[in-house]
């Protein structure tokens, strides 16, 4: 490394523009896993990458890390083009999905490998309170001599976040870095870590599948999907007016019902008209129906909007329990319609009902979410 | 269908190594879904491995409808298992996927054949009979997986983190479908996770573990209502419930509680139990969806700051900062999102039924009974 180090630009001074990186796009094979994606991070900003496995967020971490290279586009960290810049001198600390912790080394020795590749083997002052401090957090002091092999799955990815949060890089990575740990431990580490982040001179990515953890995270949030950004913006921004159907889809526990139907309108009121319902809009919906242009949709309700009612029940969508599963503070009610639709019904009760039985629903005056029936987009 | 019962099992893997579990008595019931849940290291995987036969017991007996198995290698205990990372053949079809555990033990061509189109029928998937598994979804694979464990009627189905892989929405249907399936066929099953909302969707009763030791097993909605001592009370709920210590005040029927300044009436019925009990020093127990936030002042309202807010679509959590000297901080929930900023002042109430009372040394639960 130390031979090449020198045929290349490195990043030496701390970083005060953030991360950007504009137009990047990559293949594997047929597949173009990074579509032109564009975006920013500040320092001491923290970005949450939210998208299901297989939308393209490993691949992205590591071209920003320079393990890829990317078919077209650029990465700037600190100002500096770093295109041309060798992985070891971005001075990205980027924490794997995989862990690729030494196995030969002890757990203190896995954390301060990359400080120890840096400084030849002298560690600075101060960096054993640091690991110290550290493995207080993630709940893992009684594990620094322990090797690798001797951890469980959650333990193995703790020491991987360590080894993340003890460097002072250009650019902080993190590829889902709580999934494996227990609820108790992730929400204190969600809280602590952005914390600890939001504290920081370099921008930090914190990539996962889980659309809440991201919206906890983030100052922002992007949310990718098959290698295209479908949205970023504030927590409350992606809550509130998800951009399409697919950014709805990945947040709330559970998501979104989405149904296919159409628009109509009757004189001064306007539906929505679905296999077996029929729903009326509100105001501030009806405009677009009765546009009529383009009467092909779809209606995104929250789970938390619907209610479980009686069979016959006025205005109630007639359906079958299909499952019903019961959390302490809320439940969730799933029913099979008689359209074949799965509608999920959150409600803060528990209520005992047989699997099968039949039962109504309600829309009630619930928030409705308008989709264009063709691109998926959200409607405004 | 059978019972299995653990008769004070214990484990060590090596002399000299701590036990990892200790003594377990536990029996799930006949067509019963039971979770064995608990943070790493707490024994929940080692106990379904003595199940399966993949480890061998230390000490003690598993029974499977009062046949003791211990001794029966994993072939013959008449188990299937579910693993996280599904198993499939990638080059057979969805079908021969089912039919594999069927045509190895030797059944004949009208039973496989009327075997796996009913779980075919079961899953939904008969119209993708003939697919290859390789270029499915993981939430797919798994239910194909499941499909090839229930297609036997095995004794037992040993489900090992089996939704660890898959991600959001899949994760969210495929537990409802897992636990829709396992009721319908009605066969005992042992799910072993260490996600609490996971068992929680799928689980009739959850045992949960903490260093070996079996902590309670119960309900899902039993452990969060009445979580049998600290540990559980901390570890089932998300955000976890706040715990802060107090003590029996001198003023009749209170309980003193020093980081919110405050002297709390706890009731009768609680007065005479503390009192029978000759408790003195407590930890109370708060869940945080029912820690009262307001914008304005009450009759003994607590002071507090928001020292962040984490948005969680329709909830909001606040971590909340008590003004007092020692800056302890409280966790509240509430139907978000909110309007609620970092910094913001705020005031908070609690609600005294809502508190659940654990002994301060022992950390039992003093109202287990109730």
């Amino acid at each position: 490394m130390t031979a090449m180090a020198t045929s290349f630009p490195t990043i030496d001074r701390r970083p005060r523009d953030g991360l950007a990186v504009a137009g990047l796009s990559k293949r594997f094979g047929g597949n173009e896993v990074i579509q032109n994606v564009s975006l920013a991070v500040a320092p001491g900003e923290v970005l949450a990458l939210v998208g299901p496995s297989g939308a393209g967020k490993t691949t992205l971490c590591r071209m920003i890390a320079g393990l890829e290279s990317p078919d077209r586009g650029s990465c700037h960290l600190a100002g500096q083009d770093v295109g041309a810049v060798a992985p070891g001198d971005r001075r990205v600390a980027l924490m794997f999905e995989s862990y690729a912790l030494y196995p030969h080394l002890t757990v203190r020795e896995n954390i301060t490998s990359p400080l120890q590749a840096r400084s030849r083997g002298r560690l600075a002052e101060g960096v054993k309170e640091a690991v110290d401090q550290l493995l207080t957090l993630l709940e893992i002091a009684h594990l620094g001599d322990r090797q690798p092999v001797a951890l469980s799955g959650g333990q193995k990815q703790r020491v991987a976040l360590a080894r993340a949060l003890v460097q002072n890089p250009s650019a902080l990575l993190l590829d889902e870095p709580i999934s494996h740990l227990d609820a108790k431990l992730r929400h204190k580490l969600r809280g602590e870590i952005r914390r600890r982040l939001s504290g920081k001179d370099h921008p930090s990515i914190w990539s996962t599948p889980d659309g809440l953890e991201g919206l906890s995270v983030g100052d922002r949030v992007a949310v990718l999907a098959e290698g295209r950004i479908e949205q970023i913006g504030t927590p409350e921004d992606i809550w509130l007016r998800p951009a399409s159907i697919k950014v709805a889809k990945l947040f709330g526990d559970p998501p979104m019902n989405v149904l296919k139907g159409e628009l109509h309108s009757q004189g001064e009121m306007s539906f929505f008209r679905g296999p077996e319902v029929s729903i009326e809009l509100p105001p501030s919906l009806a405009a677009r129906a009765k546009s009529g242009a383009d009467r092909g949709v779809y209606l995104g309700v929250r789970p938390g909007a619907l209610t479980l009612a009686e069979v016959g029940a006025p205005a109630g969508v007639p359906a079958q329990v299909y499952s019903n599963e019961a959390f302490g503070k809320h439940s969730i009610v799933t029913l099979r319609t008689g359209a074949g639709d799965l509608v999920k019904i959150k409600q803060k009760d528990h209520v005992a009902l047989t699997l099968g039985a039949p039962v109504s629903f309600l829309y009630g005056a619930g928030e409705f979410f308008l989709f264009d029936g063709k691109t998926g987009s959200l409607t405004t | 269908m059978a019972t299995v019962e653990f008769q004070s099992v214990s484990k060590r893997y090596q002399p000299g190594t701590p036990m990892a579990v200790i003594d377990l008595n536990l029996v799930c019931q006949e067509g019963e879904m039971l979770a064995l849940l608990g943070p790493s290291g707490c024994g929940k995987s080692s106990t379904l491995k003595m199940a399966a036969g993949l480890e061998e017991l230390t000490e003690g007996e598993i029974l499977f409808g009062g046949v003791p198995v211990s001794r029966l290698p994993a072939g013959q205990r008449n188990i299937a298992m579910v693993f996280e990372d599904y198993c499939l053949y990638p080059n057979l079809t969805i079908a021969e996927n089912i039919d594999f555990p069927l045509s190895v033990r030797g059944y004949s061509k009208a039973v496989r054949k009327e075997r796996v189109d009913e779980v075919l029928a079961m899953l939904g998937l008969t119209d993708m009979a003939d697919r290859k598994v390789h270029d499915l979804s993981g939430g797919a694979q798994q239910r194909i997986a499941i499909g090839r464990a229930v297609v036997r009627d095995p004794a037992l189905i040993l489900f090992d983190e089996p939704l660890s892989h898959l991600d959001g929405e899949q994760k969210i249907h495929l537990r409802a479908e897992i636990s829709r399936l396992q009721k319908s066929r009605g066969v005992t099953s042992i799910l072993v996770t260490h996600d609490q909302t996971e068992a929680t969707a799928m689980a009739d009763r959850i045992a949960i573990m903490r260093g070996g030791v079996l902590q309670q097993v119960a309900p899902p909605s039993r452990l969060y209502e009445r979580p049998a001592n600290i540990f559980v009370a901390n570890f089932i709920g998300e955000p976890p419930m706040n715990l802060f210590p107090a003590s029996v005040s001198a003023v009749v029927g209170h309980i003193d509680v020093p980081i919110l300044a405050a002297t709390i009436a706890v009731g009768d019925e609680r007065r005479r139990m503390l009192e029978a009990r000759q408790t003195r020093d407590l930890v109370v127990g708060l869940r945080p969806e029912h820690l009262i936030v307001e914008t304005v002042s009450a009759d003994r309202s607590v002071n507090a700051i928001i020292r962040y807010r984490e948005p969680r679509g329709d909830a909001d959590s606040l971590v909340l900062e008590i003004l007092n000297r020692s800056g302890d901080t409280l966790v509240a929930e509430l139907p978000g999102p909110t309007l609620f900023r970092a910094g913001d002042g705020v005031h908070l109430r609690i609600p005294a039924e809502r508190m659940h009372l654990f002994d301060a040394d022992t950390e039992f639960n003093l109202e287990l009974d109730k």
